[in-house]
Order: C-alpha cells, then structure tokens, then sequence
C-alpha cells in the first residue's frame, strides 16, 4: 500500500514523517522537477510506503508544489492520505483537508502539536470533528511521539475498507450550493470515465482550471453551461469565483472549530515567539544580528568545528596514505600502481572526504534555524534586498554559505520554498567567491599586488557579487520571467529544534554528499589523476610536461591568450583547479619547476601585473570544483541543465577576464 | 482604506481583497477574505514586507500586495 502524507508548512509534517518512518528513508527529486521527495517504509510495515508530499495550502495549479501534489493525489493513486493539521492554527490548515475530502480518496485528519493545544488550557472535540468531517481524526503530537501508533492502525484499516470520505455540502442552500451541484451534475460521466472525484472535479472548473478542463474532455457547450452558471453564481453571490469559494470553506471551517475547538485567544507560544521576534525582528537589531549570527556559524565552521574534524580526518587520511604507501613500497609493487593508489586513490578520497566536517557542521547549525523557525525571519527581514533580483528573502542564506563553500550552499537551496527560487540561487551561489579561492588570491596579490592586496581582494569579492547580480538581472528578464512566486508566507512560532529531525537531516545531508562523492568527484579525481600520470603514448611520465593533462593544456593554451596568458602550464592549473581550487596553485608550483615555496619568483616570469588581474577574475567566476558540479547537477536533476551552467560559467569568466584585461590595460 | 496604509498595532475588517492571479488566490487561501479581521504587527527594518496577524496566526505579505487588499477600520463596520 501506498499513503500520500499532505499538509501546511509547518504542521510538523516532517516531523511525524520521521516517526513514521524512521531513518529508513529515500530521498530524491521528483521526476523531471527538482522538488526534494521523500518517501519510506512505515516501521514494522514493510510493505507500506508513505510519499511525504511537499508543503502546501491549497491545491491549485499555480506553484510547483501544488501542481505535483495534485498530480501525485490524482495519478498516483495512493491507496490513502494522511492530512496533517496544527491543532493549534486549525482553521487555515483545515481549509485544505476541505479540498482533500473532495476528492475522494480514503484519508485520516491527524491533529499535531495537540500537547501545545491541551497545556494551554485548549481542547478539542474529536469525535465530534470525526462525524462532522466523516473520517477518522487521530489528535497526536509528533514531537513527544504520541498517538503514532494510532495513525498507523486508523490510515491502514480506513485504506483496508476502502472508506472514501462522504460528500458534504460545505455551504448551506444559496448560490454557491446551487453552482456546484449544478457543475457537478453537468460534468459527472466525465469525471467517472476519468476516476476523478465529480465534486472534485466541479470545484477545480468554478475556479477556473482550464487545464482540467481538457483533461476532463470537456466540451464547448459544457464549457459555456459552466460558465454560464459560475456567473449567475457570482451575481447572486456578490464575490468572484475565487473569493465565494475561499469563503465558503473558511465559513464552514470556522463554523467547525466553533463546535468543537476550545483554546485561548493568544497561547503561551505565540507570546513568546512575539517577544523573541521583538528583538530577531527589532527595526535596528535585526540585520547586526542577521549577520552576526551568520559571521558565527562561518567563524565555527571554518575555523573552529568544521577545521578541526577537517584536520583529524586529514591526519587520519595522510596517514593512512603513507603506510599504504610505504607498505607498497615495500612489496615492490610498480610504481604505476603505487601512484595510482597512493596519489589516485587515497588522493581523491581525501579530496572528497575534505569536505565533508564542513557539510555536517554547517548543516547541523542551518537545521536548529530552519526547525526553531528563524529562517522565515531570515526572509521577512532580507526579502526586500533580494526582491530587487527577482528573489525572495530566504536565498540569501544558500548565498552567504557560498563564501564558504559552494558544495553545502547549493545543498542548503534545499529548503527554499519554490522551484523557481530554487534554480536561481544555484545558478548564483557559484559566483560567490568560496574559501578554497582565498589561497589562490593570496599568493598571486603577494606576486604582483603588494601594495594594493586588500583593494584586489575586495574587488574580486565585489566583483563577483556583482557578476551575480547582473546574472540574476538578465535570468529575470529571460528564462525565469513571467513566473513570480507570490510572496505571502506564515510567520510560524518559534520552536525547539528536534534533535531527532536534525541528526536525521544530517544523516541525509552526508549520505547524499558521500553518494555521489563516491560516484562522480571520485571518478572525476581519478580521470585526473590519469591525465597527469600518463604521456599520450601510454608511458608514465617522470616530466609532468610530458604528460597528457600537459597536451591538453598545450591545446587549450590559446584560448586563454586574448586573456593575457597565452602558457600551457596556467591553462593545465585551471583544468587541475577542477578537483579543487587549492590544486591551481599547487600545480603551477609543480609545472613551473618552483615548487610551492618559491611560487612567488615563477609566478613573476609566467604573468604581467594586468595578465593576473584576468588570471584571478577568472579563477573568480569559472566553474568551481567537481564537488560543486556534482551538487548542482543533484539540484537542478538534469545533466543537460548541469553542462549548460558549466558552460555558462566558463563563458562568462572568459568574458569578464578579457573586459578587465583590456579595461584595466588603458590605466596599467 | 487600503491594508498597507494601515497604521501597526491597528485592527481592521477586510472588505475587499482585489488583484489578480495566483497571488490574489494565495491570499484568499491563506484566510484574508472579506469580513476577516487582521492586525498589523510590524514593518521589517527595510520598510518592507509587513506582518499580519489573522485567524490566529502570522503571516508576512508585501506592501504592493497589500495595496489589492481594502479594508475598513472596526467602527466603520459596526
């Protein structure tokens, strides 16, 4: 059997999406969108899958998230829905299990946070509710783990018996009544040869969907009899479509709540979260401590937590590599082999491996926000900034993390709300400078700009924001106009973060990364590592120059000549730069004869002050690491979206480094 | 009166939500229909979006949406 779990955001769907499953859970993309989709086995019911569905409030055709649960609810078929409602906001979120009972699928309402309802002084009348709504309401509460149980014996003995919801009139006798049955009369063999719910199915066509309209194969008479009605309706009722039938479920849910919710008027959590909000949301402290708090979760991550789990876990690897190493050595064993091994091998493990601290650290710090509530502020207090290029507050969060490192600020898009928020700020966070870049610019600053250093830093910092968002000007003009994301969105109270949903999420995060860590930027690293050993003819190189990344590089020289530096041994830097940045300057060190120490001497003969201007705005804005790729590509679910951004992100680094050369060759 | 010229801290009784398109059915969806009464809680620090308190819960809507949404002060209702 399969259960669709649907419900706001916020109602702790996540939350008793864990209880129910566990850690046995998968998580991917939806087919063909890159909406994050998870599903599990219900524990102890092998043969039961819950779908946990993304978080809407309606089920209209307009954000991707809707459209896919409408999708999923009407061709997937699940034997069931488990509708999950915060007793505590009941009205807004039973407006949409009023749209799930139409259609007419067997499903359970399940009330969370029923903890915070009852320790208010609130209760609710859940038999009542249960015959009023005609199907099962379990009260729960997801964070304590109570009342799971229950959900599981209701969803599968409701989906056993196959018990579809009754058909309730939601408005008593009128205009809206009569317009509905009307419709439903009208389109009744369509929607039975189709296996829609015929309520459904009416309420969808007085909203005006045109596109189920033609699923239904609607004719044109119908069309104008629909029409026809829906207006008489209108006149009678004196609101648009829209808005008649907004408030016909709102009059019904109120009146529900009426009968059979008891709670105070302002609960203890909504007063805290107002005084918390009275400081987060402050007119003056807001953004200092935006900002701090950021500057806090970077300063850990970077230089406290996440460097020294770096460090262990390098020490760790290094050491490993060496005894593997001097053990194979002592067998004799070819020298291929050994560097395959040790520089191949153990090379890219602890390549791939590297990031990771980084990723776990940061997320650990990005779940307790998203779960305590605090990125919702995040939005409310920055959407105003990145409104003006085509975004919603939120994106800022992935964009400072691609500071740090580009790997987890693609992965934290995650949590964006909409599809098209989602796309954008992956396609900008690369353009954010990340922290593997710094040695590069240090050393070249120290090479030719002495005097300048921190001016040349801020520039490429600056630049690269601003190459961002001019990116994001002409993405809003071009592939992304036309679908806005309206953005009106809830404020919900603080929590305390689950420890459960955040490891849980960690777990997620890190076997995702090592997944594909093991599979792409492990093979990548490796076809390197080949591409250095070997010349053309298949023999190992003793000359690094000898060896085929060396051709390459020879035939990929002169395309980088209009940029100033026309030498073999920077353009096979910048293909080496794709394992990760920190190997650009290693192998100029290496090809160069120099060695990593006297860098600074080499670098002096191989650029002019102007050749690494544009050397370093490349660096800058071209494709960051293999890890990078890889995220991108599990984002965006597509190779072909993945190769074009790669692509784009070559173009334009090639473009910006051939305008600051010759810009910057009229004053140098 | 319209909702984004509402004073904060003020009470007042939705009377007609205007607009067009997917945003208008989002804010009817989220509970802002005629004769529902909404508090203005706050201004974010750049002057824009505001946050609403409805039905029980908070919701963040931006300025030019809210400019769609007419609404009277409590005593003009009664």
């Amino acid at each position: 059997m399969k259960f669709a779990l649907v419900g706001n955001q916020n109602c702790g769907k996540t939350t008793l999406f864990n209880c129910l499953t566990g850690s046995n859970q998968h998580v991917g993309n939806f087919p063909g969108v890159t909406v994050a989709q998870k599903s599990g086995k219900i524990r102890g019911h092998k043969d039961i899958t819950v779908v946990d569905l993304p978080g809407i409030y309606s089920i209209r055709p307009y954000s991707g998230e809707e459209i896919l649960t409408l999708d999923f609810l009407l061709n997937q078929k699940p034997d069931g829905i488990i509708n999950i409602a915060d007793a505590t906001n009941i009205e807004r979120n039973l407006y949409l299990t009023l749209q799930l009972i139409e259609m007419q699928i067997p499903m359970i309402l399940v009330l969370n946070m029923m903890d915070e309802l009852t320790s208010n002084g609130g209760s609710v009348d859940v038999k009542k509710m249960s015959e009023i709504l005609g199907i099962p309401v379990v009260p729960i509460s997801a964070v304590k783990n109570e009342g799971i149980s229950e959900v599981v014996d209701k969803i599968i003995q409701t989906a056993q018996e196959k018990e579809i919801p009754p058909k309730i009139d939601f408005c008593p006798e009128g205009p809206v009544h009569r317009c509905i049955h009307a419709v439903t009369h009208i389109i009744e063999d369509h929607a039975q040869r189709l296996g829609v719910s015929p309520r459904f199915a009416a309420t969808k066509l007085i909203e005006g969907d045109s596109d189920f309209a033609e699923l239904l194969g609607l004719g044109e008479n119908e069309k104008e009899l629909i029409e026809h009605s829906v207006l008489e309706m209108e006149h009678d009722r004196g609101l648009d479509r829209h808005a008649a039938l907004a408030d016909m479920r709102y009059n019904f849910v109120e009146e529900l709540a009426a009968q059979t919710v008891t709670k105070k008027e302002i609960s203890k959590e909504q007063m805290r979260s107002k005084r918390i909000d009275a400081v987060l949301t402050h007119k003056y402290f807001a953004l200092p401590i935006f900002f701090g708090l950021m500057f806090l979760i970077f300063w850990l991550t970077f230089d406290v937590l996440g460097a020294a789990l770096q460090d262990l876990l390098g020490g760790g690897i290094t050491l490993l590599t060496d005894k593997v190493g001097a053990g194979l050595a002592a067998l004799g064993i070819s020298p291929v082999v050994h560097s395959l091994v040790v520089n191949g091998v153990f090379g890219g493990v602890g390549s791939v491996l590297s990031f990771l601290p980084i990723i776990i650290v940061l997320f650990f710090f990005l779940s307790i926000l998203e779960d305590a509530g605090y990125m919702a502020r995040v939005a409310f207090v920055m959407d105003k900034l990145l409104r003006k290029i085509g975004l919603s507050g939120r994106s800022i969060v992935p964009m400072l993390l691609g500071f740090g490192c580009t790997v987890p600020a693609v992965m934290a898009t995650r949590t964006l709300n909409s599809e098209r928020d989602r796309k954008m700020t992956v396609l900008l966070v690369p353009f954010m400078s990340c922290s593997a870049k710094i040695p590069i610019y240090a050393v070249f600053t120290d090479a030719f700009f002495e005097k300048h250093k921190a001016l040349v830093m801020i520039g490429l910092y600056v630049g690269g924001i601003l190459t961002g968002i001019v990116t994001a000007l002409l993405m809003k003009a071009t592939a992304f106009r036309g679908k806005p994301i309206p953005f009106v969105m809830e404020l919900p109270n603080y929590r305390m973060p689950s420890p459960k949903t955040v490891a849980l999420l960690l777990w997620e995060k890190a076997k995702d990364f090592l997944q594909k860590a093991f599979t792409v930027i492990f093979v990548a690293t490796l076809v390197i590592w080949f591409l250095q050993t070997f010349s053309p003819k298949f023999f190992v190189v003793t000359d690094s120059s000898e060896s085929i990344l060396a051709y390459l590089g020879r035939l990929l020289a002169p395309v980088f000549s209009p940029l100033g530096f026309n030498d073999w041994r920077i353009a096979t830097s910048l293909v080496a730069g794709l394992t990760a940045k920190e190997a650009v300057i290693s192998t100029l060190g290496v090809l160069t004869g120099a060695g990593t120490e006297n860098i600074l001497s080499s670098l002096t003969n191989l650029f002019t002050p102007l050749s690494a201007l544009s050397f370093l705005v490349f660096t800058l804005l071209y494709t960051p690491c293999f890890a990078a790729i890889a995220a991108i590509k599990r984002e965006m679910n597509s190779r072909l979206v993945t190769a074009a951004i790669v692509a784009a992100q070559c173009v334009i680094a090639w473009v910006a480094a051939f305008g600051v050369y010759k810009l910057a060759g009229l004053f140098l | 009166m319209t909702l984004d010229k509402t004073a904060v801290g003020k009470t007042v009784t939705i009377t007609k939500v205007g607009g067009s398109g997917p945003l208008r059915c989002r804010l009817l969806d989220m509970g802002l229909i005629p004769k529902t009464k909404v508090t203005v809680q706050k201004v974010a620090p750049m002057g824009d979006p505001i946050e609403l308190q409805l039905r029980g819960y908070r919701l963040s809507i931006r300025k030019e949406d809210a400019k769609n949404i007419e609404v009277s002060s409590g005593e003009e209702v009664l």
